[in-house]
């Protein structure tokens, strides 16, 4: 039975102030789900509300799983190796080691993504473009069904911010992947389904063959055009 | 690989830290004013010693030098829960106010002229001790016991004390030689029934700290991250600063403020194995009880007249210190 991560109808007040007004999203194995909007528009709440660490006021959320949230600003312990980092995220043992299998997916993941071998570093002295490879790694690691990753790929340069959506789009086939990108192209190009949040709320999903892009412009504010190529690509583009 | 790596390293500075402190712990009751042969000590323990060594020895040195390990402990595991839930490495436990708290406990006490029973000046020192983190804690609180609010208000908290205590200094000259040298820190009024109470405070602490060093951990995340793992920072921290303040509050109240061993040993233990929060706990203790001790025998054996005191020695240890991380960490 394949168990998604449902968002019906949820409603979220924060300081007295409507953060989401009546979010719906579906999001299930098979599929990479990526979520956009500007700045604001309740994108990171939405994430926390479905981790439980925002109580929704109405409407409500069934995961599957207690899901892995990867957060996009990120102040550490100063100090903290990668080692530890991987070991305090996925917890371990008495003396804070690994267990074997768990060590045995860091690598895997930390190979693809090319930063095996860091684990003595501090991750205040990667570069962002590595501390981010570091953070995915631990929530790819991880064994939860569902992760919630807020704007995973931010710091990277192009080759990575590809493997990694790609990387992105393996996963999503054997568990819940929602991912919240500022890149629309990258949207466009790996996620099987959009949702647009903007001002609270959401759109349905939408994808690649059918961009709503007055809705787009709108929300962000700026003229967007679409731009489909001769081998099936999708862009969008501002016109000025 | 790495796994098997840090787990030797941790466990190996575990035991050279344990042994250090045994080593100590064995220094504390060889020397002292009195000269005291080894195989004295050996008949007293075995209950053939004769007076007066027998009395140095179990009831002078022995609850001292015990005092130093116990505390050590206590204040090593104290300011590495704080320095987690707090999520800055030059946390340490006075940070929260509780020595300018404890001292005005000890010197408006003096002050209102109450006898110096045995207990009057300790219960006063933990009484100033645990209203300083009350205070902080109330002021903390309207902003969700925050970091910053938490620092800001303990840094409050300690002037505020600390003119408080100048202001009763100023109407009561004749207190301030007692007063003062409570202040200073030291361990050498420590006896049995001190012990008693001083050990209570840390069992406490550290069953506190053991018990939640995994979710203690998770404050080094970013703390939505941690929110989103189970724990909820604020309260978390609020607890934390309870049992720290409380604990460390107490154990004060008999021997006056000692600054920095909270700071050093966690430090020092974390350049060796690291900052996961086990791990890191397991090798902060050992290393605070060695310092502590260490620092101890140090004040119980320097040449010339009486003793040094402890609190006074551990800040000359410590400033430096500080000041090597601060300046470190601006490379």
């Amino acid at each position: 039975m394949v168990e998604c991560l449902i968002v019906k109808d949820v409603f979220l007040v924060l300081d007295r102030k409507n953060v989401l007004r009546g979010a719906s999203l579906k999001a299930c194995p098979g599929e990479l789900t990526a979520i956009v909007g500007p700045n604001g528009a309740g994108k990171t709440s939405l994430l926390l509300t479905v981790t439980g660490v925002y109580k929704e006021s109405r409407g409500e959320v069934r995961t599957p799983d207690k899901p892995y949230y990867l957060p996009s600003e990120n102040p550490l312990f100063p100090g903290l190796t990668v080692y530890d980092y991987y070991s305090t995220v996925l917890g371990g043992g008495y003396l804070g080691e690994l267990d074997e299998s768990t060590e045995k997916r860091v690598s895997f993941y930390a190979s693809k993504l090319d930063v095996a071998g860091l684990e003595d570093r501090a991750m205040d002295t990667l570069s962002s473009g590595e501390r981010q490879r570091v953070m995915l790694t631990a929530a790819l690691a991880s064994k939860s069904r569902v992760l919630l990753l807020d704007e995973p790929v931010a710091h990277l340069d192009l080759r990575y911010q590809h493997r990694a959506m790609r990387i992105l789009v393996r996963e999503s086939s054997e568990r819940i992947v929602v991912t919240v990108l500022h890149d629309l192209n990258l949207a466009l190009r790996y996620a099987s389904k959009i949702y647009l949040v903007f001002d609270g709320s959401i759109s349905d999903p939408w994808t690649r063959e059918k961009v709503p892009v007055n809705l787009l412009s709108r929300a962000y504010g700026i003229e967007l055009n679409v731009a489909h190529l001769s081998d099936g690509s999708v862009f969008v583009y501002p016109t000025v | 690989m790495y796994r098997a790596q840090l787990k030797k390293k941790t466990i190996l500075f575990i035991i050279t830290t344990t042994l250090v402190t045994l080593a100590s712990f064995i220094a504390q009751l060889v020397t002292g004013p009195a000269k005291i042969p080894l195989s004295a000590i050996f008949d007293v323990f075995l209950g053939r010693g004769g007076e007066p060594w027998r009395t140095i020895i179990l009831d002078i040195r022995l609850p001292r030098a015990l005092a130093g390990i116990i505390f050590g402990s206590l204040l090593g595991g104290a300011g590495l829960s704080l320095q987690l839930t707090l999520k800055n490495p030059l946390a340490e436990p006075y940070l929260l106010g509780l020595s300018g708290g404890a001292t005005l406990g000890v010197v408006a006490a003096l002050a209102m002229g109450l006898p110096l029973g045995y207990f009057t000046v300790p219960v006063a020192g933990a009484l100033g001790a645990i209203a300083a983190v009350a205070a902080v804690l109330g002021i903390s609180s309207r902003r969700g016991y925050d970091i910053y609010a938490v620092i800001l208000a303990g840094i409050a908290v300690a002037s505020f004390s600390g003119s408080l205590v100048m202001l009763l200094y100023f109407f009561n000259m004749e207190l301030l030689g007692y007063g003062l040298l409570w202040g200073l820190g030291s361990l050498s009024l420590v006896g049995w029934k001190e012990l008693a109470a001083i050990t209570v405070a840390t069992l406490g602490l550290l069953v506190y700290a053991f018990r939640n060093s995994a979710r203690l951990g998770l404050l080094m995340l970013p703390e939505d991250q941690a929110a989103s793992m189970g724990v909820d920072p604020s309260k978390l921290r609020r607890n934390t600063v309870i049992v720290v303040g409380v604990a460390v509050g107490i154990a004060t109240g008999f021997t006056g403020p000692i600054g920095f061993i909270g700071l050093m040993a966690p430090h020092m233990a974390r350049m060796v194995v690291g900052a996961e929060s086990k791990r890191l706990l397991a090798s902060t203790i050992p290393m605070a009880a060695a310092l502590t001790s260490l620092s101890d025998l140090l004040v119980r054996n320097t040449p010339g007249r009486g003793e040094l005191p402890l609190g006074t020695v551990t800040a000359l240890l410590g400033v430096p210190y500080l000041l090597y991380l601060i300046a470190r960490k601006q490379k």
